[in-house]
């Protein structure tokens, strides 16, 4: 049953106003379960975008366009149900520029921008605030209520972001690339988050072209290629098809990388099994081969 | 300082505000032809350090010569015609109504302001620039019709056209995917064979991995400076600058028996190879 599901997309096509009916997403059919994490991988233009937005009602409402097929989020229906009371009711989006999505002046009123906005009472926002900043750890930063978004450091400024979707308290978050402005430490702050916040059972999309932190904390890939969904699975399901992935422009974990090409060696080469896609993963496989070779 | 210096810091130290030094007392020098990475975490330095190489900044104290020349005593207008900075948003850096418009505006200058080219001399740099860089067919449209990639080309062609010596350009993979990462990267290589010096300001690892020298900055001053390669080996001060090593590195290292300074994954895949050869002939 398609209620179920967090997300259940069936046979749904998209096209812009104006794009002369050219579909950026073609025959999209994905199911997400409660509490699990996927990761959009694919090229820019491949329709990431586009697909984060149909999943909280952006598309169609505030966009326009034409689109086939449906998406229910937590069983609404995004035809129906408009962004806000998706928003309201079960999920959260977080943008890839954080600075693009900020419009207040203080940390306090930009996480409780949303609340008011939704006619949420006064004397409820406020812890509301504190426990969505405590959430994404900004809460022991002094005076952070009365700082300026704009002040804090880019891994600060888009887990402030990720906190202005969560005092909403969706059960779905999706992101569009929250790690692209961010250095390697902002990254990491980034994901360890969405790992703690998968832990409460949040279900969480990702789009992102970090394949090394996908494969480290998703539990399934999806690959877009020019609208249409090609292929799906685990991280080392997908990722194991090196040369599939790479001819159409992605890339693959470095680990994996490497073990394809030991195994593509003649004087090595051996197939069948999936090839390791995290660093602990890929300790274990290279070892294998040096102890095969002791014995 | 020898003739074949590009840039020269010399104790360079600069505030925006007055009270907090975001650089402080940098010496630093880039020579002819290098092709130079720069990281380290956001707030470390690097776009003010790069700022200042162009003249868009100035050192507060301290000095800095680009080209043999201090950059306290000549104009950014003079400098822009040898120094190419490439903006890490290429929406604060695109103005013009056409693409063609937005790669003219640069050589334009250089032949109105400076007398430095003909006029002949423009409209043949824009059409070499629109060819170069796939922009022929859509010369005439806005450079808001373009994908946030492309429009990372266009602020490359645009500075090319003005044929800089020296090329800065920051952070040109934040937000692109892995396929148009390496074409900016091909054309990196390019600018490098034409001659031009290089400097690029990365997050991206896996980016940087084919610059030949390494600059990882902190807080405000250079902590690593020297071949990537060798760079890339000093895995605890990396770390206390926020910057990841190549995940073969890490590998590598935690492996044993491997060559420390693996980059790449071709390199891992090479090097595993020949040790688990050499493993077979002693057990042989």
């Amino acid at each position: 049953m398609a209620e179920s599901k967090a997300i259940a997309i069936q046979d749904f096509s998209y096209a812009y106003e104006g794009s002369r009916i050219i579909p950026v997403l073609k025959n999209i059919d994905l199911e997400v379960e409660h509490g699990e994490f996927v990761g959009i991988v694919g090229r820019m233009g491949a329709g990431k975008t586009t697909l984060c937005l149909a999943m909280n009602g952006i598309i169609p409402h505030y966009m326009g366009g034409y689109l086939q097929g449906t998406i229910l989020v937590d069983g609404m229906d995004t035809r129906v149900y408009t962004p806000s009371d998706l928003a309201l009711r079960t999920v959260g989006m977080v943008f890839q520029d954080p600075e693009a999505q900020f419009v207040r002046t203080t940390v306090l009123e930009e996480v409780a921008f949303g609340l008011e906005n939704l006619g949420v009472p006064r004397e409820e926002i406020i812890p509301r605030v504190e426990k969505a900043l405590q959430q994404v750890g900004l809460w022991h930063l002094p005076k952070i209520m009365e700082r300026s978004p704009f002040e804090l450091s880019g891994g600060q400024k888009q887990r402030l972001s990720i906190a202005c979707a969560l005092v909403l308290k969706p059960k779905i978050l999706i992101l569009d690339e929250p790690d692209s402005n961010v250095d390697p430490v902002g990254v990491n702050e980034v994901f360890s988050l969405l790992a703690e916040l998968k832990k409460n059972g949040l279900t969480t999309v990702v789009a992102s072209h970090r394949v090394e932190r996908l494969a480290m904390y998703a539990d399934t890939i999806v690959v877009l290629n020019e609208g249409k969904i090609v292929m799906r699975g685990t991280p080392a399901e997908v990722f194991s098809e090196v040369e599939r992935l790479m001819s159409i422009g992605e890339r693959v974990p470095e680990v994996t990388e490497a073990a394809h090409l030991v195994e593509k060696d003649y004087r090595i080469a051996r197939t069948g099994s999936k090839l390791p896609v995290k660093v602990d993963e890929g300790l274990v496989y290279f070892r294998s081969f040096l102890e095969y070779r002791k014995k | 300082m020898t003739n074949e210096d590009v840039v020269t810091t010399n104790n360079c130290w600069y505030t925006y505000n007055g009270q907090n030094y975001v650089l402080s007392g940098i010496d630093f020098r880039l020579g002819k032809g290098e092709l130079v990475g720069m990281a380290g975490e956001n707030g470390s330095g690097k776009t003010t350090l790069v700022k200042h190489f162009n003249g868009i900044l100035r050192p507060s104290k301290g000095s800095v010569t680009v080209f043999g020349k201090d950059t306290t005593r000549i104009s950014m207008a003079r400098l822009s015609a040898d120094v190419g900075y490439v903006w890490q948003n290429p929406n604060q850096q695109i103005f013009a109504r056409t693409i063609r418009e937005e790669i003219e505006f640069g050589p334009r200058n250089l032949h109105r302001f400076f007398r430095q080219i003909t006029s002949e001399e423009v409209d043949t740099r824009v059409e070499e620039a629109l060819e170069k860089f796939g922009f022929k067919q859509r010369a005439e449209s806005s450079p808001y019709s373009l994908t946030y990639g492309e429009r990372k080309f266009l602020c490359i062609a645009s500075i090319w056209a003005m044929r800089p010596r020296l090329f800065i350009i920051d952070e040109p993979t934040t937000g692109v995917d892995p396929s148009t990462a390496n074409k900016l990267r091909e054309i990196i290589e390019e600018l490098h064979r034409e001659g031009c010096t290089v400097v690029t300001i990365s997050h991206d690892i896996h980016f940087l991995t084919f610059f030949h020298r390494l600059v990882i900055m902190h807080d405000g001053k250079i902590l690593l400076d020297g071949p990537t390669r060798k760079v890339f080996t000093n895995i605890d001060t990396i770390r206390v600058a926020g910057v990841d090593r190549p995940q073969v590195a890490e590998l590598s290292s935690r492996l044993g028996d491997m060559p420390e300074d693996c980059l790449t994954p071709e390199e891992f895949a090479n090097a595993f190879i020949h040790v688990y050869q050499t493993r077979k002939r002693v057990e042989k």
